[in-house]
Order: structure tokens, then C-alpha cells, then sequence
């Protein structure tokens, strides 16, 4: 019996205009967003070899090795390959590393101050094919779930037999999810299989820990599209008439997807607004400011005094010459090294004090959002799966920080090593010999753990939706009137 | 004949659950936007004008190294435009905060997103946003039955048995159907206007109105096209099932597809060179010509001392020393700056042609786009009007911090301390005359309200065709409707 | 008046809706369409209504030319269709009062509606309900008074009591009694054998697009209709 109306669910649906024409939007959008995410990737992924190369060959061409420090080294942000299936916030976050001695290390230029227009849903990728299309699917396939068939006369006829009335609902429900999740997934394997056959490249690169990572994530994706698929049988099972279930889950689709994430930000700015970081910066760089005054006032005798001695050595012509020593150049690199360690320290207090007030809003708005729209539960669980959310560009940002101090130090490790017997030896230029493994950044992806935990509590509530939903609906159809 | 379907239109649907729901939804949503756009108006100005302050506050007690000055360079920042109460554009992409400095030109470091992600993670809930995405939807919403849906519940046959032409039908539809559709956005709207207007601390001028009356004049004519678009596929399908599904998809194409194939058809066409490389190509540069000025510093370091060594002996020889050495300095210090000025402009005509490529592939996307979706020429028509789009906040401002940059290097250049490594006779601890550094004029200079119509004129054009189109073919396809 | 002369209808797909239709009923008339579904009854009710252009022939009310000038034609005919759903946020009154000003009366006033209302039998605690809680009988019955007060001198409904319970459909055709009295042309196309045969005046019987069969009042009071018609179904 459950099985007769499970196949009549699935048979019913399939057969419809509304199926065919999401089925092949489906198809052809998922196609297109793993191949343009594919693209993307490839291309960033080739570039940091090319950087690296011309990295060495631009410090090489550098005056010295102070000057060479000025210059720095500028790496694209290493993909994370799961950035083909979602590309999350990605657009709008730095994509170029800036690492040298005078600066904090940073991350800038992001894609969308290139091209604005793309921000209205985000990225076409497999994730917005979820999010939006397949969402409107399943409110289209349930939104006369119930009151449809009242209007149709069939819910009549289907009880006037030997059949209790919670298996006509779970077959229903059966019988309709595996409609959406086939609607899904049979694109996602024609995709997958597209990848294998223009893509390999891209695929070759997905390790065991990116493969479990797709995984979890298409379960989110499944459980956001169950959250859809039980409220949708729910206002179904609540109204008689269609029309109205219609507008009242477009309207309920719009809130999830549109105002509420929106709506959490623009509270928790309200409860927990904090500095900004430029605010943050201008105090920070005038502590910096002062700072350095101090260090140059230490030094400049240091200066005078060396600059003296080396006109004296001149004037004198042969008489007193210094041996050839590291002294000028440990003083030098001394120098700079103080105004970079100055710098750092200030800057990392106030990252630190920033990072802290940022954190508690963005935890704020992130609870509020993901507790009252699916949309941004999933859209949080699959950007920490994925690698496409903030948590990946903080500890990237950490990771060049660090890099950034291995860097400082190689560099004025050989800036001290030079030997000078004067000053005006600092005139000539010097052969720099690089070694392109101290001044390359390898950055370690999270572990999959890590990543997890952080996801669990979204797909938590995404399942606690669901269920909810669906007890409520077997609730509202046991009392359903069928006349 | 015309009226009484206008009214007819208006009152079977004002009590319909339909309208209720969207109506409260709007008016709610349209006041929020308008109320948390002028408090994040408010407190983005009162950043910058506190960051100003700052700034010359440190330029006032720090400054007195030239390396500072010359290297780190000084911070200007721009003041969010009022309108951005309405439209809050890229606000959030483009700089509020340029650097200059004197050997690389301007920076723009400073993305809203980059320091505070968390507008990225969630977006911004401004009335532009309103109007595109979730009143284009409800226009959807309140036309894709009004055809179809008077022909399934068998309205339409009775409407026809009378003497009514079906121009005057279509047409009474049309406007009745399209003031039910403005109420709930116009309503709230001025509303909102009026709360913002007597907020403290907003002023919107004459010119500002203006501004306002443009923009809500481009939404108007955004929500025509798709409401038109609605009534044409309604007219063109005998279901309503059917085109409600035809114009969500056509919704989620205009609003997220079509300007995503724009904007890889632009970069495809005109490819730019990415970043990175064009500033290595400056520091290799740069590394060249320092090497060959200081190897011209050495010689003349050593023609002195040979001059020097030759006069030791003679009796005026250590006054003539003293004054070849403070002419031998300031030579230096001259090369110098003009190597470093030259390397100023070479930076900055670097960047100027990244720019260009940049702009020219931007423009195309622009171009593309606004042809081919309401809602990306709504965007530029809007952002160009409110001041918040990517011309104002990212090209005007650059161009007027680069304006600004010719003061600022013309005194930098002037700024003669010569406290540099290589020579000095002391250091000077004298402050900075802060009114030619940073004078208390605002550097920022806004496009004028005909440079914004000029700009947004297309826009305008080519929303209006659209719906035009899309009307008459609404309005032809019904003449033809089969009204059984 | 009204009348179709070789009236045809060929659909895109070469089906034959209707064969050179030859048809005239007079005022204070009433005239019956028996036939199967699809028979053509549903066709002639379309095209002379102009809801369809004649592949040939012509169709008149009250002499002008349905499809030369239908706005012309329109006014002086009303239509009663099968399944009467109106406007379901409009109360009775409410429906009533667009359709008659559509008709071209616009200063009725609402006595003249609710009085409308009462003379098809409608409940008066409906007049102002909404049509979306009416029963199908009381759409009938809003329907019927539509017509009504369109005051026009030729009434064409399809299928107008499928569905009502006996005592409705007793009343209605009381009422069209009424209407023939006032002098209309009353034209119906009908499943209701049993009710034909007290009401119309004649009955004709369609078949595949064909008028087979005519009788009137008369000669029907010595034959048996059902008889008839299940005959001229079978061959």
C-alpha cells in the first residue's frame, strides 16, 4: 500500500512541466559552475608557480638585501580545491598575499571591486543551484502537496479506502524527496562525470580529506533541501487552498534566503558594533609613528658616527683602514629590524583587540541567521567544508603572518652577513642569491576535524528543522479536512 | 469602460491574502532599509571625519622624518555620500581610504570586506536590494495569474460575453494591477524619506532630492519591466502554473546568470594582466634605476673626496671643504629626488594603464550586462545617481586623490630636510606645515547632478524599452487571447 | 433573435467541430441543444459569442453579424456558462454590480441588485458573502441573476442546471419560464433530458458537429425523448 503511493508520488511529479524544466536548468547550471569553478581554480593555482619564479628573480634584481625586504614577495591565495563546488564568500575576500618587511602581511584585491555586479546571490556555483533553484523546486512540487489533491478530489478517493492516513502523508514524503534528491544528485554524477572527462586535472587534486569534505557537504545540501520539502508539506497541510500555501512559502523563501541573514547583521551591528579597522589602524599606526620616531632617534648617532668614520677613512686615503666586518650592516639590518619589530607589535595588539570584537559580532549574527534561515545554516556548514568561508582567510592570514616573520628574518639574516669596510661600499650593488624555499609560503589546509565540529552544529539545526516540520505536518494532516 | 476594470482589478485583489501578506512584508522591509541605511550613514561619516582628525593629528606631532613621509606617506579619507541612505552600492567592495606616498603613488588598500567580512558572509539590506530582488518577485507575483488565472476560473468568458473591446480590457488590467503593485512600495517610501529627512544629522539638499526623485523614478520603471514581463507571459500561457514557472526562471536568469555570463564574456574579451605582475615590473624597475643613482652618488662622493685630498694642504683648503661637502649634500639630495620623482611617475603610470585595461574591461561588462538585464542596468542607474556605484567610490575618489597627489609631491619635494643617511648636517626636528600638506578643503569632488544623468541616461533607455516591449506584446498577445 | 446560418467550424487539427449549423429561435423562445460531449453543443455557444471566427457561415443576434460586429452583437446577448466561479473575493452584490455595469447599466442601485438577487431564489444572507463560500447552486443562481439584469432580449446558457439538486433546478427553470414570458429568446445547450422536455419549446439533437434531429413542444408530447435520443446516439 505505502509503496503503491510512494510510485504514484514519484511518477506523478516526474511527469510534470515543472520537473522537466528544473531538471534541465539544473543540469545545464551545475555544468557551468563546476566548469567555471574549475577554470578559477586552475588558473590561481597555476599562477603562484609563476609568482614564485618571478618572486626570485625580482629580489635578485633588487639593489641589496635591505632593499629587497622593501620589495617583498606577492603570492596568489592557494585554492582550496572544494572552491570549484562552492564558492562562498570568495569574491569578496583578498586573493593576493603582500608579504615584506615594512608592512603587515596582507591579503587584497578582492574580485568584486573588479566586477560589482556579481553580488546579488552570490556566485553561480553548485552551491547557488541549491540554495535557489532547487529550493523553488521543492516549493513548487510541495506547495499543493496536500491542498492541491483536496482540490483535485483525489485525497477523497485515496482515503476512501483501507489505508490510515499517516502512511498516505509518509508516502507522500517519500515518495517526493526522492523525486528532489534524484533531481540533484543525477545532475551532480553528469557533472562529476564532465569534470572526469575535461577537467581530470582538477579532480586529481582532490585528496581522501577533500572527497569526505564533497561528501558532508552534498549531506548538507540534501538536509537543506528536507527543510524545504517538510515546511512545504506543512503550510500545505495547514490551508485548503492553494494559492494561498503558494504565496505564503514564496514569502517564506524570501525571508530564509534574502532577509534574514541580512536582517542578523544589521541586528548584531546594532547590539555589538565595534571599531572599525581602519578606525583601529589610524591608532595603531600613530602609536607606530611614534615608535619609529624613537628608534630613529637611537640610531641617527649610531649613523652619524659610522658616517664620520668612514669620511675620516676617506679623507685619510690609505692610513687606518678598517678590515672589511659586518658591523655597518648589523647595524642597519639592527635598524630595520627594530622599526619592523616595533610595527608588528603594535599591530598585532590591535589585531588582536579587532579580531576579539569581531569575532563576538560575527558570532552573534551568526547564531541569530542560522537558527531562522536554513538558508544560512547550509550556507555556513558548507563554506567551512569547502574552504570558502572567513575561517579559512583568518587562518590563512595567521599562517602569512607567521611566513612573514621567517621571511624578515632570512632576509636580514643575509643583510647582517654582508661585510663592508665603509660606508660608501654600501653604494655598490650587491649579488643577491635567493633561495626561492625561504621566500615561498606553503600554507597547511585545516584537518577535516577541525572542519567538521565547526559544520555539525549547522547540519544539527538543519535536521532539527526538518524534523520539526515534518512532525508538525503529520500532526496538522491527522486533523485534516477532506471534504 | 476603461475605470471600472481599473477598479474592478484594485478591489478584487486588495483583500486577497496575496496582497495582504506582500503588503505588510513590504512596508516593514522598505522602512527597516531606509532607517538602518541612515544609521550606518551616520556612523560610516563619523568614522571618517574622526579618521581625518586622526590623521592630522598625527601629521601635526610625528612627522619629522622624512623617510615617514616620503615612504609610509599620508592617508586621506572619503565621507560616505547621503544618499547612500537609499542605495548603498559597493560601499562595501570600494576604498574609503586612499594612501599616498611619495615613491609609489596612490594606494587604495582598504576593502569594507576585507576588514569586515562579515558583510560579505551576509550582504547588505538596503532599498536598492528590496527593489530588485524581492519586489521584482512580487511583481511576478501579481501578474503571472492575471491573464491566465481570469481564464481558468472562467472570468474571462464572461467578461467577453459583454460589449467590451479587449484593448480596453488588457489595458484596465494593466494600470489597475500596476497601482496595486506601487502602493506598497511608494507608501512606505515616503514615509521612510520623511523619518531620514528629520533625523539629526541628515541633510538631504535640493540637489539630493533631486538625486531621490531620479532614483525612485529608475525603480519605478525596473518594477515595470518585470511587471509587464509578468502580464506578457501571462498572456502568452492558458495556465498560471505555467508561467509562474517560465518567469521564475527568467527571474533568477536577469538577477544572477545573465550578469555573470556578462562579466565572464568582458573578461574573456578584454583580459587584464593581473597585479602582481605589474608591480614586480615596477620594483625591477625601480632596483635598476636605484642602482644607477647610487652609483652616480659614488662618483661624486669620490670626485669630492679626490678634490678634498687635493686641498688638504692648502690654507683655506678646510673652509672650501666644508662648503664643497654642503654642495656635494645638496647635489645628492637633488639627484635623489629626482630619481625618486621619477620613480614616483613611472608607479603612477603604471598603475594609471592597469587601470585603463581594467576600466576597459569593466566597461564592457558594464555595457554587456546593461543590455541584457534590468536589474545590472537598475544597479548603474542607481549607484550612479546615489554616488555609491563603483565610478563614484572608486573612480572619482582615486581621481581626486591623484589630483591631490600633485600638491602633495610638489611639497614633498620642497620639503628639504637633510637628515638622509648619507648626509645632513643635523636633523632638523621642525614640524610639518600641515595646511599645504593636508589643506582643510575636502579633496573629494563629487560628480554633479547632470554628469550623474548624463551617466545613468542609458539606463533609463533601456529600461523603459524593455518594458515598452514587453507591454506591447502583452498587450498584442492578448488581443489574440482564446477566452474560452 | 437569434440565428446561425451554415454555420462551420474546422479546428487546426481538421477536426469538424461544427457542420453547417442551420438554426432560429425567435424571442419568447425557448430552444434546447441536446448532445454528447464534444458533439459541437459547447462550439455553437462559442462562436456565437465570437469567442471563435466561423470557418464559414455566419451567426446572428438580433440580426447583426457576431463576427462583423461583435461589440454590437454583445449588447443585446447573455451568457450563463457552465461552471459560474465569478470572482470568489467579490460578495454577490459586488459581482453583480461590475458585470452590469460591464453590460452598460451603471446606476443601478443596490436595491435593484438585492432585488435581482431575490428573484433567482438566492438567500439574502448571501448578498454580501464572498463568492469563494457560495455552494454551486448559489453560483448558478448569481449567475442566472447576471443575465438578469443585463435586461438583454437574447439569454444563452450552457449547461445550467448540471449539478443543481432537484428543487434548484426546479426553480431555475421556473425562472426561465419567466424570462420567455418577458419575450426573450432563451438558447440552452443541455444534458438534462427529463427537464428539456418540460422547458424548451424545441429540441435539437447534435451529433459529431450535426444537428440530426429537431422537435418541438408538440410532437414531443407523443414521443419519448430519452428513447429518441439514445437512438440516434447509437447508430
Amino acid at each position: 500500500m505505502l509503496r503503491t503511493v510512494i510510485l504514484k508520488e514519484i511518477r506523478d511529479s516526474v511527469s510534470t512541466l515543472k520537473f522537466a524544466l528544473t531538471f534541465l536548468v539544473v543540469v545545464v547550471l551545475v555544468i557551468s559552475g563546476l566548469v567555471l569553478g574549475s577554470k578559477n581554480y586552475l588558473e590561481q593555482r597555476g599562477e603562484i608557480n609563476r609568482q614564485r619564479q618571478l618572486n626570485q628573480k625580482m629580489l635578485e634584481s633588487q639593489f641589496d638585501w635591505l632593499n629587497a625586504g622593501w620589495a617583498g614577495v606577492i603570492e596568489s591565495k592557494k585554492p582550496f580545491v572544494l572552491t570549484t563546488v562552492d564558492n562562498g564568500i570568495d569574491n569578496s575576500l583578498g586573493r593576493l598575499a603582500y608579504v615584506d618587511t615594512l608592512d603587515d602581511a596582507r591579503l587584497d584585491e578582492s574580485r568584486n571591486l573588479v566586477s560589482p555586479i556579481l553580488a546579488v546571490f552570490g556566485e553561480v556555483d553548485l552551491t547557488f543551484v541549491v540554495k535557489i533553484i532547487l529550493s523553488l523546486f521543492v516549493i513548487l512540487l510541495t506547495y499543493d502537496a496536500l491542498s492541491g489533491e483536496k482540490e483535485r478530489g483525489t485525497l477523497k478517493l485515496a482515503l476512501a479506502n483501507n489505508i490510515p492516513r499517516y502512511k498516505i502523508l509518509l508516502g507522500k514524503i517519500l515518495g517526493g524527496f526522492t523525486v528532489i534528491a534524484f533531481s540533484f544528485l543525477l545532475p551532480l554524477l553528469i557533472g562529476l562525470a564532465f569534470m572526469m572527462g575535461f577537467y581530470n586535472e582538477v579532480l586529481a587534486d582532490f585528496t581522501p580529506d577533500a572527497w569526505w569534505r564533497l561528501l558532508i557537504i552534498i549531506a548538507a545540501y540534501l538536509l537543506y533541501l528536507a527543510v524545504f520539502f517538510s515546511l512545504g508539506i506543512f503550510v500545505s497541510s495547514l490551508s485548503h487552498r492553494s494559492s494561498t500555501s503558494f504565496v505564503v512559502l514564496l514569502v517564506i523563501w524570501v525571508l530564509f534566503v534574502t532577509i534574514i541573514p541580512r536582517i542578523s547583521l544589521a541586528t548584531s551591528e546594532r547590539i555589538k558594533p565595534y571599531e572599525s579597522y581602519t578606525a583601529l589602524q589610524t591608532k595603531a599606526y600613530k602609536e607606530v609613528s611614534e615608535k619609529r620616531a624613537a628608534v630613529m632617534d637611537e640610531f641617527l648617532p649610531k649613523f652619524i658616527q659610522i658616517r664620520n668614520r668612514s669620511m675620516r677613512q676617506a679623507f685619510m686615503g690609505g692610513g687606518g683602514q678598517q678590515e672589511p666586518s659586518t658591523e655597518i650592516s648589523e647595524m642597519m639590518t639592527d635598524f630595520w629590524r627594530q622599526l619592523g619589530d616595533t610595527q608588528r607589535e603594535v599591530m598585532d595588539y590591535y589585531d588582536r583587540q579587532y579580531d576579539r570584537q569581531q569575532r563576538s559580532q560575527i558570532e552573534l549574527a551568526e547564531s541569530m541567521a542560522r537558527f531562522l534561515s536554513p538558508t544560512s545554516a547550509m550556507s555556513f556548514a558548507v563554506q567551512s567544508l569547502a574552504g570558502s568561508g572567513w575561517a579559512r582567510q583568518r587562518e590563512y592570514i595567521d599562517q602569512l603572518r607567521k611566513f612573514r616573520i621567517d621571511f624578515m628574518n632570512y632576509v636580514f639574516e643575509k643583510a647582517e652577513a654582508v661585510e663592508y669596510q665603509s660606508m660608501w661600499d654600501m653604494m655598490d650593488k650587491q649579488k643577491l642569491d635567493v633561495d626561492i624555499g625561504r621566500v615561498s609560503f606553503e600554507f597547511r589546509e585545516e584537518t577535516l576535524g577541525t572542519v567538521f565540529s565547526r559544520a555539525m552544529i549547522d547540519m544539527a539545526v538543519l535536521a532539527l528543522m526538518s524534523i520539526v516540520f515534518f512532525a508538525a505536518s503529520f500532526v496538522a494532516f491527522i486533523r485534516y479536512d477532506v471534504r | 469602460m476603461i475605470f471600472e476594470i481599473v477598479k474592478k482589478e484594485i478591489r478584487v485583489n486588495l483583500t486577497s491574502p496575496k496582497v495582504v501578506i506582500t503588503y505588510a512584508v513590504c512596508m516593514i522591509l522598505i522602512l527597516a532599509a531606509l532607517i538602518t541605511g541612515a544609521m550606518s550613514y551616520l556612523s560610516l561619516k563619523e568614522e571618517a571625519v574622526a579618521q581625518t582628525a586622526a590623521e592630522k593629528d598625527r601629521l601635526r606631532n610625528v612627522f619629522n622624518y622624512r623617510m615617514d613621509f616620503m615612504v609610509n606617506g599620508i592617508y586621506l579619507y572619503r565621507e560616505p555620500d547621503v544618499l547612500s541612505v537609499l542605495v548603498s552600492g559597493v560601499e562595501g567592495d570600494a576604498a574609503r581610504r586612499g594612501r599616498i606616498t611619495f615613491y609609489t603613488g596612490s594606494n587604495f588598500d582598504v576593502s569594507k570586506f576585507n576588514s569586515t567580512p562579515i558583510l560579505a558572509i551576509f550582504g547588505m539590506l538596503d532599498l536598492s536590494f528590496i527593489v530588485k530582488v524581492i519586489l521584482s518577485l512580487f511583481a511576478i507575483l501579481f501578474t503571472f495569474d492575471a491573464i491566465s488565472g481570469e481564464k481558468e476560473q472562467e472570468t474571462l468568458k464572461l467578461n467577453f460575453a459583454n460589449s467590451l473591446k479587449r484593448g480596453t480590457f488588457i489595458i484596465g488590467k494593466l494600470i489597475g494591477n500596476f497601482i496595486l503593485l506601487l502602493i506598497p512600495f511608494v507608501l512606505p517610501l515616503i514615509l521612510g524619506l520623511l523619518i531620514v529627512e528629520f533625523t539629526p544629522g541628515i541633510d538631504f539638499s535640493s540637489d539630493d532630492w533631486i538625486r531621490i526623485l531620479l532614483i525612485t523614478l529608475a525603480f519605478v520603471l525596473y518594477l515595470l519591466v518585470f511587471y509587464s514581463m509578468g502580464m506578457m507571459v501571462s498572456a502568452l500561457t492558458k495556465r498560471p502554473v505555467v508561467s509562474f514557472l517560465i518567469l521564475l526562471m527568467l527571474w533568477v536568469c536577469f538577477t544572477s546568470v545573465v550578469p555573470r555570463v556578462a562579466v565572464l564574456t568582458a573578461q574573456t574579451l578584454e583580459p587584464v594582466p593581473p597585479l602582481d605582475e605589474v608591480r614586480k615590473e615596477y620594483f625591477s624597475e625601480f632596483g635598476s634605476s636605484q642602482e644607477a643613482f647610487m652609483n652616480s652618488v659614488r662618483e661624486r662622493v669620490e670626485e669630492l673626496f679626490e678634490f678634498i685630498r687635493a686641498g688638504m694642504n692648502s690654507p683655506d683648503g678646510l673652509s672650501n671643504m666644508q662648503q664643497m661637502q654642503q654642495e656635494m649634500l645638496q647635489g645628492i639630495q637633488e639627484a635623489h629626488d629626482v630619481f625618486a620623482r621619477e620613480m614616483s611617475e613611472r608607479g603612477l603610470q603604471i598603475s594609471r594603464e592597469q587601470e585603463m585595461k581594467q576600466e576597459r574591461q569593466n566597461q564592457l561588462a558594464i555595457t554587456l550586462s546593461r543590455l541584457t538585464s534590468p536589474v545590472a542596468a537598475l544597479d548603474f542607474a542607481v549607484d550612479r545617481l546615489a554616488r555609491t556605484g563603483v565610478y563614484s567610490s572608486d573612480e572619482q575618489f582615486k581621481d581626486s586623490v591623484d589630483d591631490y597627489i600633485k600638491s602633495y609631491t610638489d611639497y614633498a619635494r620642497d620639503f628639504n630636510r637633510p637628515d638622509s643617511l648619507m648626509g645632513g648636517q643635523g636633523i632638523s626636528m621642525e614640524k610639518l606645515d600641515l595646511s599645504e600638506v593636508y589643506p582643510d578643503r575636502s579633496f573629494y569632488v563629487a560628480e554633479t547632478l547632470g554628469e550623474s544623468v548624463e551617466a545613468s541616461i542609458w539606463d533609463f533607455a533601456i529600461l523603459a524599452l524593455t518594458a515598452t516591449i514587453f507591454l506591447a506584446v502583452a498587450i498584442v498577445a492578448f488581443l489574440r487571447y482564446d477566452v474560452r | 433573435m437569434l440565428e446561425t446560418i451554415d454555420l462551420t467550424k474546422r479546428y487546426e487539427d481538421g477536426v469538424l467541430g461544427l457542420d453547417h449549423l442551420n438554426l432560429k429561435v425567435e424571442g419568447g423562445e425557448i430552444f434546447c441543444l441536446l448532445g454528447a460531449n464534444g458533439a459541437g453543443k459547447t462550439t455553437a455557444i462559442n462562436l456565437l459569442l465570437n469567442f471563435i471566427e466561423p470557418s464559414e457561415g455566419t451567426a446572428r443576434i438580433n440580426n447583426i453579424d457576431v463576427t462583423k460586429d461583435p461589440l454590437q452583437a454583445k449588447r443585446h446577448v447573455s451568457f450563463v456558462s457552465e461552471n459560474v466561479m465569478l470572482y470568489p473575493n467579490f460578495s454577490a452584490r459586488q459581482n453583480l454590480d461590475y458585470f452590469a455595469r460591464l453590460g452598460g447599466k451603471r446606476n443601478l442601485s443596490r436595491e435593484e441588485y438585492y432585488n435581482a438577487l431575490r428573484r433567482v431564489g438566492l438567500e439574502e444572507e448571501a448578498f454580501e458573502r464572498k463568492l469563494k463560500t457560495f455552494s454551486k447552486g448559489m453560483r448558478q443562481k448569481t449567475g442566472i441573476a447576471i443575465a438578469i439584469l443585463k435586461d438583454s432580449p437574447v439569454v444563452i446558457l450552457d449547461e445550467p442546471t448540471s449539478g443543481l439538486d432537484p428543487k434548484a433546478a426546479d426553480e431555475f427553470v421556473h425562472l426561465l419560464k419567466e424570462l420567455r414570458e418577458e419575450g426573450r429568446c432563451i438558447f440552452m445547450s443541455t444534458h438534462d433530458i427529463f427537464r428539456s422536455k418540460g422547458l424548451a419549446d424545441r429540441v435539437a439533437i447534435m451529433k459529431k458537429g450535426n444537428l440530426v434531429m429537431t422537435r418541438t413542444a408538440e410532437e414531443l408530447e407523443h414521443e419519448d425523448l430519452e428513447a429518441l435520443y439514445l437512438d440516434y446516439m447509437r447508430t
